[in-house]
C-alpha cells in the first residue's frame, strides 16, 4: 500500500488578538457573557422579526464604522502614491499545487479604478 | 434556545475569538496577483509608540471591530451572491456581485493589518452561527435574494458611501487614508448594486412582496437607529490630537448628521421611489 504523502499546511497569523484588552462581545446578552465596552449597541430587546426568529442573530446590516470614535475632519491631507509591487511569476509556479491552474488571476479586478468616486484618486499609476 | 459555542473550560467566555491566518505560499501568492493593491499599502509607516497608550488602545479596538464587521459584511454578500444564483438573476447581474466578497475579504485584511500596526487585535468574541440574519427559507428563491439584498445593499451598502468617504476625507496618515481610499473606492458599486437588481426584480413582485421588502427595510434601519442612539448618547466631541493619526475616523457629531442624511437620501428615498413602502 502507498504511503500517504504529507499534505498538511500550516497558515499563519493575520490577525492576533489580545485577550482582556478591549474586549467585546458580541454574542447575545443572557448566553453567559456580558457586553464589555460594547462599543457596538447590541441585540438587547428584538423582536422576532428583526431576526427572523433566530435568538442570537444581529439585526444590524453589517457596515464597517458605524460606530466612529472621536476624531477631527480635515481634506487636504495628500493622499499617498501607492505602487503595486512586481509579481514574481515563477516563484508562483514553483510551490503551485499541480492541480491548480496558474491562470487563474487574469481576471483581477483591474477595473476597480473606473468605479471610482470622483473624490478618490488611484491607488495606482 | 441555542448556546453559542465556547471552550471546554466553564470560566470560558461565551463566543469565539475573532482572529484570523493566511496559509501563504502559492495560494497567499494568488490572492495578491489578484489584489494587489493590499501590499501596496504604507504599511510600516505609522510610529505606534507616538501615539498615548489609551489612544492606541481605542484605534487597536476600533480597527479590530471594523475588521470584524467587514468580515460579517463578506459573509452577508456571499450569501446574497447565493440568493442570486438561486433565483436565476441575469448572468451579468451575478457577474457583478460575484466581485463583493474578494473586496470585503480585503477589507477584513487592512482593517487586521491596521490593528497589526498598532500593536495587535483587541479581544472580539463573536457566534458565528448568528453573524447575518437569514431571510426565510419559506420565501420563493426571488424573495428571498431581495429580501437579503435590500437589507444588505440598498440599506447597509448605500448608507455606507458618504460616511465611509467622510471617513476617508477625515483621515490624515497616509496608511488609514489609502485603507478608507480602497474601501471607498469598492463600496461605491456596492452601494448602486441592490437598486440595479431591485429595477430588475420588482416588476416580478406584486404588492405583498413590496410590503415584505419594506418590512425587511424598516427592520434593518431600526437596528441602525439603535447604533446612532448608542453613538448620541456616548459622543465624544472633545478633539483629542493624539488619537487622530491611529483611528482616522470621523467625530462623532458629524458623523451623525452624515448618517441621518444619507439614510434619508441613498435610503428612503430611493427605496420610495420604487414603491417600496417604509414605516421606519
Amino acid at each position: 500500500m502507498r504511503e500517504m504523502e504529507k499534505t498538511e499546511r500550516k497558515a499563519r497569523k493575520l490577525l492576533v488578538a489580545s485577550l482582556g484588552v478591549a474586549t467585546l462581545s458580541y454574542v447575545s446578552a443572557g448566553q453567559g457573557c456580558a457586553p464589555v465596552a460594547n462599543l457596538v449597541a447590541g441585540p438587547g430587546g428584538l423582536s422576532d422579526a428583526d431576526t427572523n426568529g433566530h435568538p442570537n442573530a444581529r439585526p444590524d446590516v453589517p457596515i464597517a464604522n458605524l460606530v466612529p470614535p472621536p476624531f477631527d475632519v480635515r481634506r487636504d491631507f495628500p493622499v499617498a502614491n501607492l505602487v503595486a509591487p512586481p509579481i514574481d511569476v515563477r516563484s508562483e509556479v514553483i510551490d503551485t499545487p499541480s492541480d491548480v491552474s496558474t491562470e487563474d488571476a487574469a481576471d483581477a479586478p483591474t477595473d476597480a479604478a473606473d468605479d471610482n468616486p470622483p473624490d478618490v484618486p488611484p491607488n495606482r499609476p | 434556545m441555542t448556546t453559542p459555542r465556547s471552550s471546554p473550560s466553564t470560566n470560558a467566555p461565551a463566543g469565539e475569538l475573532f482572529e484570523l491566518e493566511l496559509l501563504g505560499q502559492g495560494t497567499e501568492r494568488r490572492y495578491r496577483r489578484a489584489r494587489p493593491e493590499v501590499e501596496a499599502m504604507p504599511w510600516g509607516t505609522l510610529d505606534a509608540d507616538k501615539i498615548p497608550a489609551d489612544a492606541r488602545i481605542a484605534a487597536r479596538r476600533a480597527w479590530t471591530a471594523a475588521a470584524f464587521q467587514e468580515h460579517r459584511t463578506g459573509l452577508a454578500v456571499s450569501a446574497a451572491l447565493r440568493a442570486l444564483f438561486e433565483c436565476r438573476a441575469p448572468v451579468d447581474l451575478i457577474a457583478m456581485a460575484s466581485r463583493f466578497p474578494l473586496d470585503e475579504l480585503v477589507h477584513v485584511e487592512l482593517c487586521a493589518r491596521m490593528a497589526m500596526e498598532l500593536g495587535g487585535g483587541t479581544e472580539i468574541r463573536h457566534d458565528p452561527d448568528f453573524l447575518i440574519v437569514d431571510p426565510d427559507d419559506r420565501l420563493p428563491p426571488l424573495l428571498r435574494a431581495g429580501d437579503m439584498i435590500v437589507r444588505f445593499f440598498c440599506v447597509g451598502e448605500a448608507l455606507s458611501i458618504p460616511l465611509l468617504r467622510g471617513t476617508w476625507h477625515a483621515a490624515r496618515h497616509p496608511l488609514p487614508r489609502a485603507i478608507l481610499g480602497r474601501i471607498v473606492r469598492d463600496e461605491a458599486m456596492h452601494g448602486t448594486f441592490g437598486f440595479i437588481f431591485l429595477d430588475w426584480a420588482l416588476p416580478k413582485l406584486d404588492e405583498k412582496d413590496r410590503e415584505h421588502l419594506g418590512r425587511a427595510a424598516d427592520s434593518t434601519i431600526r437596528a441602525i437607529q439603535r447604533q446612532w442612539n448608542d453613538v448620541r448618547a456616548n459622543r465624544n466631541d472633545a478633539y483629542d490630537e493624539s488619537v487622530g493619526d491611529a483611528l482616522g475616523w470621523m467625530q462623532s457629531d458629524l458623523y451623525l448628521v452624515r448618517a441621518a442624511e444619507a439614510m434619508e437620501s441613498r435610503v428612503r428615498k430611493p427605496l420610495r421611489a420604487r414603491g417600496i413602502p417604509l414605516s421606519a
